[in-house]
């Protein structure tokens, strides 16, 4: 079992390898068959799709877990870190999740970069980014998950500006990079504090000190900065760092303009996977939030601000993809509030039907910006559901799954994580429940925003839409089906189901029975209150999209008109980059050129060693006796050799 | 073993001097040069250590006994590794320097092959006044290359590279001076044995003393903030197989004479100087990435980059623990090969367009994709991505600053920041956008002959990334000893 662990990655880089020799010989104007070229760059997930399955299914007899040890990779003083990989229920949702629907997406992307010419650097990218993504998921350690954290971000950057001949594309994956460290700056100064406080970086001997008596003293014990204990401390800093791979305030400014990708880039990194694991990352350290309320409810409150608050941003967006966007850093904001509850599996479920209806209606967006010749801008779409009837089909059906249409997959599990952050007991979970119940509606709306300004009506564009090559619907269909049918996965209890879901991430969570949520006929009728609120908001937000863009069309212009500085306001995304450009970009730039070039270095220290250089030089004048230049090196030997003589006397 | 490594180079110089071609003056030195690689793996392979438990291939003859001072060269895995490391640049600088030295190669190549045995014998010395001989002659090659074959400026860049130097190397020498003094009053007679000397019995004020004589000579070579603005101007002017031997070996004889000779010699005046070099090293950090992302030509980028780079391996070599200390040694390593790559990679660029500001560029990578690839392979060595060999120096100098005072990693933790952002822009700028000058439209991608010359810098990056516990595991034991003594000190007073 061991074996099949290790063949997830190693089959992805060794597709990724393949495809990058491909690439570099193509570079070279030699030719390279694009069948080749794309049966390695399928055949890679979709073998580590099949040994997921495989660990999956041999986990149970595994005892839960199955681990296998590579290589001892830094071993230095306290610090011993292997380069090991351990799978256990929550990696498994993961893998099968990163390599089910990557095998999906990459299928897609064989259709959709077709007239591409760098596509065997495409599909190495693409690869070596499911490589990390697994190596992220399946690390035994902070450290390996830390490997897979940073090599996701640099196929990130290589993705996003896979056009780089523009400008701005290019940008926009240097921005993503740099605002990744940002946070990955705090998630290292964790990764430090977690190593000198447990001694360990291992999973399971943090947890084992976590839940020892002495190990749960220290960690509840003051930290020495501001009067956080370490758990809050090393707790926050690793949210810090999830807030920037996530997406979330204030870190998030980097995924809007990730859109600069291929779309099918989009699907896999910027909604489905990679986005996603700082979720995973507070989910596999449950145990340690555990024992901070404070981060805990930091979690709650930033997440579910987070997701009204793109929620809002998406409403007067005009770019589909940008909508798609802002809509998924709502998401993840709702991922993070389930698994800041404490109770990950809701969190993780969120993880999993949004990784198919976001996925879905990304590839569908990418067939309909394919369609109608590159263009991105839904005023100039509209009337396709005619000419492009699966594409429509698929999109509103996933759609329906994000608003929260019952019984598609979204309503399920947007639902478990309200009704738990509803009924965490503290401040922080009612403020996240009230941001999520309002995000709801938002979602409903702008989802079918985009639905009917795509699909309904009249075509507006110029270009010939028609219906996408079979590989790119069939992908986008099948999405759409899981999200439609996934959620049966984790029906609740009081809908009369099993949760099975909740049931299978059982043993990850250590808190699993929720003591503070009883199931009394109290909590069962807020339960069935929650649900019916929820399912009214999204239905709300569905027929005030149909009314506005629809039934009244001229509705939407007419209220922007009436509000045109706050329209502005939300449509050039409340100006957050333009804040962050001038609070942290230019200060640090001109402090780097005004003060530390031009200040310290040109001015004082070149002053003081200009200023020691021509005394030298009239030194070097008055002793040099006419003798020039070069020679001047051998006076230090002369020097050396004199007081040579001195010390020989003196010994 | 040892006297020969140092005496090949010397070979070498002589076929230089007797043939009187210049034609021939490379594929000699190259030969040499691989010679040189040869027996360095052939002193790896027969590694022994000797009585003491540390230092292998021990040799010592009598040399100038009045002074005590002896031809003694001894080798432990740390000056090992840093053999190592010149020994498998150096072919590579001399393949490379074919196409970069246009006038006097016979001459070059002669200050080559010096360079090569003064700084192989300042890492082999076992005797403080042999280390001074060698350290003092590393300045001289070091000063035509860049005087004689460097750029527009070189004249002055070469005398404020000599200047800074020789002005360091003063007190070095008074402090040395001084010890032979004590030590030939407490031993009977004079010695310059590293080895006897760290026996010598010296008051907390002579040991401060003393430290920062040497240390201020070490603080210019390596350089540490705010010694260092001989560096850009140095390796701006400097030819290109220049400023790979400065960046990729020279650079580290500051880190190592620190690590073998102020240390252990004073190990009570490091202690208590290390908060003072941390806060030192933590602004060459973040005031070299800084500098670094404002610069208008690649080169000067590349040249504060290693401010910023030395700057770690002295936070993590004042850390004074294994992992801070482990995390120095390769970050030298790591160090080397990869600003080494870099400055190629640049010198590649130059003899293609004879300019280096970023202006100029843009969009190249549409021309010069396999160029393009690489280059980014070794930015991401340099900003230390997980996987390449930045990462595992960069890690373990911050993991040990934190074990010694967590503000220290803290701050020099920013700089990963700021070095994607300089160095992910500097990609930007030179690769990616539109191609808008006509210039570099028909500008040539790698060569097979540079393609192969990068092959092992590619292939150093990809295997000290991932096995990098190879290169770690064998210093453990040297590093080991070397503290013992710094907490013996602590314990003892």
């Amino acid at each position: 079992m061991g074996t099949a662990l290790s063949l997830i990655p190693l089959a992805l880089l060794a597709g990724a390898a393949l495809n990058g020799f491909f690439s570099l010989w193509s570079a070279r104007g030699r030719s390279v068959s694009r069948t080749l070229v794309h049966v390695v760059a399928c055949a890679a997930p979709l073998f580590a799709f099949a040994m997921a399955i495989q660990v999956w299914r041999g986990l149970g007899e595994a005892g839960g877990r199955i681990t296998t040890q590579w290589f001892e990779w830094i071993a230095v003083g306290d610090l011993r870190i292997g380069l090991d990989l351990t799978a256990d229920a929550l990696t498994c949702v993961m893998l099968l999740v990163i390599t089910g629907i990557g095998s999906l997406i990459h299928i897609y992307s064989t259709a959709y970069m077709h007239e591409e010419e760098g596509f065997a650097r495409y599909f190495s990218a693409l690869n070596l980014f499911t490589f990390f993504m697994t190596i992220l998921v399946l690390g035994k350690n902070l450290a390996v998950l830390f490997v897979g954290w940073e090599g996701v971000g640099l196929c990130s950057y290589l993705l996003i500006g896979y056009w780089w001949k523009d400008s701005e594309k290019a940008t926009a994956g240097m921005k993503a990079f740099v605002v990744n460290r940002v946070g990955d700056f705090g998630f290292l100064i964790a990764l430090f504090l977690l190593w000198r406080t447990a001694g360990t970086l291992d999973f399971a001997g943090i947890q084992a000190y976590a839940t020892s008596e002495a190990g749960r003293a220290t960690l509840l014990g003051p930290s020495g900065i501001l009067g956080a204990s370490v758990a809050t401390l090393i707790g926050l800093l690793l949210f810090w760092g999830a807030t920037g791979k996530s997406a979330q305030i204030p870190l998030y400014v980097w995924l809007p303009d990730a859109m600069a990708g291929p779309t099918p880039v989009s699907a896999l990194i910027h909604a489905a996977t990679m986005v996603t694991a700082g979720v995973y990352m507070v989910a596999r350290l449950n145990f340690l939030y555990a024992l901070s309320p404070v981060a805990q409810g930091t979690i709650m409150v930033v997440a579910g601000v987070t997701s009204l608050f793109a929620g809002v941003m998406a409403l007067a967006q005009t770019d589909i993809k940008k909508v798609l966007a802002y809509s998924t850093i709502s998401q993840i904001g709702y991922m993070m509030l389930g698994v800041g509850t404490g109770y990950v599996a809701a969190g993780m479920f969120h993880v999993v039907t949004h990784a198919f209806f976001k996925a879905a209606l990304f590839l569908g967006s990418g067939s309909v910006i394919h369609a109608c010749h590159h263009e991105q801008d839904m005023r100039h779409m509209g009337g396709l559901r005619k000419k492009m009837p699966w594409t429509c089909a698929a999109m509103t059906l996933s759609a329906a799954a994000m608003a929260g249409v019952p019984p598609l997959s979204g309503f399920f599990s947007k639902d478990e994580i309200l009704w738990r952050a509803f009924s965490h007991g503290t401040m922080a979970g009612k403020i996240g429940w009230l941001c999520g119940f309002l995000g709801a509606l938002l979602t409903a709306f702008y989802m079918f925003r985009l639905i009917f300004m795509t699909f309904g009506g009249s075509y507006r564009g110029h270009a010939h839409p028609h219906e996408v090559p079979k590989p790119m619907w069939m992908t986008q269909g099948a999405l759409a089906l899981g999200a439609a049918i996934v959620g049966f996965l984790g029906v609740p209890h009081i809908l009369g189901g099993h949760d099975i879901f909740g049931h299978y991430l059982a043993p990850i969570i250590p808190d699993f029975a929720q003591p503070h949520a009883a199931h009394g006929e109290h909590a069962i009728a807020v339960e069935w209150s929650l649900m019916a609120w929820s399912v009214v908001m999204g239905l709300a937000g569905i027929s005030a999209a149909w009314w506005a863009y629809v039934k009244k069309p001229e509705l939407p212009g007419r209220v922007t008109a009436k509000i045109p500085k706050l329209h502005a306001l939300v449509r050039d995304k409340f100006r957050v980059d333009e804040a962050y450009t001038a609070t942290v970009v230019r200060p640090t730039e001109s402090l780097a050129r005004q003060v530390v070039l031009r200040g310290v270095d040109q001015g004082l220290i070149e002053g003081i060693v200009n200023g020691l250089g021509s005394v030298a030089r009239l030194l070097g004048r008055v002793l040099s006796f006419g003798q020039t230049g070069l020679l001047r090196g051998y006076v230090g030997i002369m020097i050396l050799g004199a007081l040579l003589l001195l010390l020989s006397v003196l010994g | 073993m040892l006297t020969l490594l140092l005496a090949v180079p010397l070979l070498g110089i002589l076929a230089l001097v007797l043939t009187k071609s210049e034609r021939a003056a490379f594929p000699i030195t190259i030969a040499t040069s691989l010679a040189l690689l040869g027996l360095g793996l052939a002193v790896s392979l027969g590694f022994a250590p000797g009585e003491g438990g540390r230092f292998s291939h021990e040799s010592s003859s009598s040399w100038i006994p009045a002074l005590g001072a002896t031809f003694s060269l001894g080798v432990d895995r740390l000056a090992l590794l840093l053999v190592l490391l010149t020994v498998f640049l150096a072919p590579i600088t001399a393949y490379a320097a074919q196409s970069s030295i246009e006038h006097e190669s016979r001459r070059f190549c002669i200050w080559f092959l010096v360079l090569q045995t003064a700084m192989l014998g300042a890492v082999l010395a076992r005797d403080l006044f042999l280390f001074f001989v060698f350290w003092e002659l590393m300045l001289v090659p070091m000063y035509l290359m860049i005087g004689i074959w460097g750029g527009k400026n070189r004249h002055y860049a070469g005398l404020k590279f000599f200047l800074y130097t020789v002005i360091g190397s003063l007190p070095m020498l008074a402090a040395l001076v001084y010890l032979g003094i004590r030590a030939n009053e407490q031993f009977g007679s004079p010695t310059f044995s590293l080895d006897l000397l760290q026996k010598l019995v010296l008051s907390r004020e002579e040991q401060v003393a003393c430290f920062f004589a040497f240390g201020v000579s070490f603080a210019i070579k390596v350089p540490l903030w705010p010694f260092h603005t001989w560096l850009p101007d140095a390796h701006t002017e400097a030819p290109t197989p220049g400023s790979v031997i400065l960046a990729g070996v020279l650079l580290k004889m500051g880190g190592y004479g620190f690590l073998r000779i102020a240390i252990p010699l004073f190990p009570e005046a490091a202690r208590a100087a290390a908060p003072l070099i941390s806060t030192l090293a933590v602004i060459a950090i973040i005031a070299g990435s800084l500098a670094a992302m404002v610069q208008t030509d690649i080169k000067r980028l590349v040249a504060y980059s290693s401010v910023a780079h030395m700057g770690a391996v002295m936070l993590g070599l004042f850390a004074l623990n294994a992992e801070g200390m482990s995390g120095a040694m390769f970050q030298m390593l790591a160090h080397g090969v990869s600003t080494g790559a870099l400055f190629l990679l640049v010198g590649f660029l130059y003899e293609r367009r004879h300019t280096r500001e970023f202006d100029q560029f843009g969009g190249i990578a549409k021309v010069m994709p396999v160029f393009a690839v690489i280059f980014v392979v070794v930015a991401m060595s340099s900003i230390a991505l997980p996987g390449t060999n930045g990462f595992v120096g960069e890690f373990l100098i911050l993991a040990g600053a934190f074990k010694a005072k967590p503000i220290f990693a803290i701050l020099g933790a920013l700089g990963s920041i700021l070095g994607a952002w300089y160095m992910l822009g500097a990609t930007k700028k030179v690769f990616f956008g539109p191609l808008t000058r006509s210039e570099n439209e028909s500008l040539e991608d790698l060569k097979g002959r540079e393609v192969l010359v990068m092959a092992p810098l590619i292939v150093a990056i990809l295997w000290m990334g991932i096995r990098g516990q190879a290169l770690l595991g064998p210093m453990q034991g040297d590093l080991q000893k070397d503290l013992q003594r710094i907490h013996q000190s602590e314990g003892g007073r």
